[in-house]
């Protein structure tokens, strides 16, 4: 009976030394594909930023709200990192991109527009359940609204 | 009632003035009576024979006794001497009762009656023409009555009617308006019936219509009441301890010639008693050798009770009956058995009476129907073993239960007495006393059996009324629904019912106890089924009961059409429709029950009423219905109670949704943006 926690702990070390390894080996390649596309990471980064925002405040255990707010804020970030992809590839570039008042109206308006997509669709969707339940509870009575003219009031008696 | 006798085809048919017309022959007056003629309790009434021959009268039988339908049956038609003949009887609704009865036709004595009261005295004929006038014809007549097989049981001087208005041709007059014996005075009747209330006495036998003959031929012979100045209780005490003939003859003086006859037809043993083959031979004049009664073993002293003292078995059993209510304590103290044992030396008889009384001391000894009252009972019983069973107000013999009841219950008597008498098993007491063994009593004792299970039901279709009808073929139903017919055969019923709901409220039932009883007896078919359900506390159930009942009958009786009993019936069967739970159904039969009722038919109306398929059918669907409803509510419910939840969920679709939206949105987005920079 001992014997079992023992092993057990021993199994648990070498995988908790992988985990720690495998941590490392993405930190490492992460940083290393952001020195190599570091126009990319800066521009994103700047632009993705009500994305991270909507995470952070999202209380929701869902988290849908980033996923909303990100997907249209991405929307609104891709002509202009097609242009850094297709121009000049460099930190200026970025720059030059992420300072452009059109260019951060265009990547920040497209995250508001997901942000109010996300706060209005809701109450729309609960409206029309509710109208759905509210035709179902109906359709039901009526159902025993002819049961009963059919075959009496003791037909809703739950015992004789 | 007038179909009464319908398989007989004896309907009369009723005149203008009330007169009926039996067998489109014998028109019979209401308006007409004939009171020298008249029986203790049937009227006697003119009669007209449309093709002339004898003069005839009509005997109006009381229509709430049972009638002595087999014994008319046997005399009708037949020729007699000296027995007043039967001609015809018939089923009329008779005026002066205001209902239904039996009329039964005879011919008519032209010289009156031999005395109109016991009480009359009369100068004695002398001995040749008392032998030539008297006995000789009325020995004919007991002869042919023995010959017909027909025990007659109304022997007396008041019922001898004299056929010829010289008074030379004597008859024993009718015996048919009563049960047997119910007429008698006790003086006529053998010591045993005597003692038996005049119901409770039986058919009996032709012994018993010999000691009649016996008396009657003493009072005519000395032309006064036999027994002297003793009357009643006294008389019969009397004949207990002297013997009928001593206490009956008395200080009568007779020629000597009679005292043997008279002797032989009086002894109080029915074994000993002259038969009528003795009586001819005597006739014939060959003298038999003299018979001497045993007489009753005397106490050395007297049993004193009810400030009586009583000297012997027998008159113990008739003091301790006579003396009900004082009769427990004697008993239960032991002072009978101590009387029997000391005074009258009958130690058996004291054991038997010591082992009652013990009997009736066991604890829970009440609760088996052991109580004092039938401890008397079966003492009376052990002392007077041939006696009736005597029980409080009760006095009968076995064979006499079925009269007995049905004049205690027409009469207002105390039929509880004779129901407690049954359910304390005393008619089984009696036989077991018995000193010879009758093959008939085992069929008797079966029969007891038999209602004493009906007795412990108290539903219709048992109790009282069914014993009623199962212990008497011939008594009529006694229905008040059907009280202005005379309902004797279970034919009859249904067209009876068909008229009476002419005149009674349609909401009442057409089905009481009596007869409900009356069916359970008297229809051949098993009904218990019918009977159960018409008892059921359902009112739907106890509805199609009644119904299924009068349908079988009408199915297997006729008559094809009853509209009156239909339309009754049609008035009731509303639980019966309303116990369909589908409303179309309801207004289907609603809609067709009145062309039914039209037609008639009970068994049509119970057919449609009683469905088996459109009941399954209504079962099925209204279960299905019950589980739709059923389903129905709780959906409504759920949904009413996840109200909150559904918000919720629907708060997540929505977030869902302008996430999937989003996303596609950028997906979109990107394909475009690149396809445009491809070409």
């Amino acid at each position: 009976m001992a014997k079992k926690p023992v092993a057990a702990r021993k199994g648990a070390k070498p995988a908790k030394s992988g985990g720690t390894f495998t941590r490392i080996l993405v930190l490492s390649l992460a940083v290393a594909f952001g020195l190599m596309f570091l126009p990319t990471v800066i521009f994103l980064a700047f632009a993705m930023l009500p994305t991270v925002a909507a995470y952070i405040v999202d209380r929701n255990p869902d988290k849908y709200e980033w996923i909303c707010v990100g997907g249209l804020n991405f929307a609104g970030s891709v002509p202009f990192l097609l242009q850094l992809w297709t121009g000049r590839h460099t930190v200026e570039a970025a720059a030059a991109q992420l300072t452009d008042v059109f260019t951060l109206m265009a990547v920040y308006g497209a995250a508001g527009v997901g942000w109010l997509m996300f706060m209005a669709l809701p109450p729309v969707v609960g409206v029309f359940v509710q109208m759905k339940a509210q035709r179902r509870v109906t359709t039901l009575k009526a159902t025993q609204q002819r049961l009963i003219q059919t075959w009496g009031p003791e037909v809703g008696k739950t015992k004789g | 009632m007038a179909e009464g006798g319908g398989a007989q085809n004896q309907t009369a048919v009723a005149g203008a003035d009330g007169a009926v017309v039996l067998r489109e022959r014998y028109t019979v007056f209401p308006g007409r009576p004939l009171p020298d003629l008249n029986s203790p309790n049937a009227l006697a009434y003119a009669v007209e024979d449309r093709r002339g021959g004898r003069p005839l009268f009509a005997l109006a039988l009381p229509p709430d006794l049972p009638v002595r339908l087999s014994t008319i049956q046997t005399m009708r038609g037949q020729q007699f001497n000296s027995v007043l003949a039967v001609i015809d009887y018939g089923f009329a609704y008779w005026t002066p009762f205001g209902r239904e009865t039996v009329l039964v036709l005879f011919e008519r004595p032209s010289g009156g009656r031999l005395i109109n009261s016991l009480d009359e005295t009369f100068q004695p004929l002398s001995d040749p023409d008392y032998q030539k006038i008297i006995v000789k014809p009325l020995v004919q007549g007991v002869e042919e009555l023995r010959g017909k097989g027909i025990v007659h049981r109304a022997i007396r001087p008041t019922n001898i009617f004299f056929m010829d208005a010289d008074r030379t041709r004597p008859v024993i007059g009718e015996c048919i308006s009563t049960p047997p014996g119910f007429d008698q005075p006790p003086m006529y009747e053998p010591l045993e019936s005597a003692m038996a209330l005049p119901e409770g006495r039986g058919p009996g036998t032709f012994a018993d219509d010999m000691f009649s003959f016996g008396v009657t031929l003493l009072h005519i012979l000395i032309g006064r009441r036999p027994g002297g100045q003793l009357r009643g209780r006294e008389l019969l005490r009397a004949r207990i301890a002297n013997g009928s003939f001593a206490a009956l003859t008395g200080d009568a003086r007779f020629p000597i010639a009679m005292i043997e006859v008279l002797r032989g037809l009086l002894i109080d043993d029915q074994h000993l008693r002259w038969d009528a083959e003795g009586m001819k031979l005597w006739v014939a004049g060959r003298r038999l050798s003299p018979i001497l009664a045993k007489p009753e073993k005397r106490a050395q002293r007297a049993f004193r009770i009810g400030g009586m003292e009583v000297m012997s078995r027998r008159d113990l059993a008739l003091a301790l009956a006579d003396n009900w209510d004082q009769a427990a304590q004697p008993v239960m103290d032991g002072q009978v058995e101590v009387w029997l044992r000391r005074a009258l030396d009958e130690k058996e008889a004291a054991e038997a009476v010591a082992e009652q009384v013990r009997q009736a001391s066991f604890p829970g000894a009440s609760a088996n129907g052991v109580t004092t009252d039938s401890v008397i009972a079966r003492i009376c019983l052990r002392l007077d073993p041939h006696g009736p069973i005597r029980y409080k107000s009760a006095r009968f013999l076995p064979e006499a239960l079925g009269a007995t009841l049905a004049v205690a219950s027409t009469r207002q008597k105390d039929v509880r007495a004779i129901v407690e008498c049954i359910l304390r098993e005393l008619p089984e007491a009696w036989f077991e006393v018995q000193t010879s063994f009758d093959p008939a009593y085992v069929s008797m004792l079966s029969q007891i059996k038999q209602m004493r299970g009906f007795l412990r039901l108290a539903q219709p279709g048992f109790g009282v009324e069914r014993c009623l009808y199962e212990l008497n073929e011939t008594l009529p139903c006694l229905s008040p629904l059907v009280a202005d017919g005379y309902v004797l055969e279970i034919e009859d019923l249904l067209p009876a019912l068909d008229n009476a709901a002419k005149r009674v409220d349609a909401k009442s039932w057409p089905a009481d106890r009596h007869i409900v009883a009356f069916v359970a007896a008297r229809f051949r078919f098993d009904v218990d089924k019918q009977i159960a359900a018409l008892n059921s506390p359902q009112a739907d159930t106890s509805a199609l009961g009644l119904l299924s009942l009068l349908a079988v009958l009408q199915w297997k009786l006729g008559p094809e059409a009853l509209p009156g009993l239909s339309g009754w019936i049609g008035s009731l069967v509303a639980p019966i429709i309303n116990s369909y739970h589908n409303r179309d159904v309801r207004k289907r039969l609603e809609k067709e029950v009145p062309k039914l009722v039209r037609k008639g038919s009970l068994p049509d109306l119970y057919n449609t009423l009683d469905d088996v398929e459109e009941r399954q059918k209504d079962l099925d669907g209204f279960a299905w219905a019950k589980a739709e409803f059923a389903g129905a509510e709780q959906e409504i419910l759920d949904m009413e109670a996840d109200s909150a939840q559904r918000e919720t969920n629907a708060q997540r679709l929505g977030q869902q949704s302008a996430a999937v939206v989003s996303v596609m949105i950028g997906l979109i987005t990107v394909c475009v943006f690149l396809a445009m920079q491809v070409w």
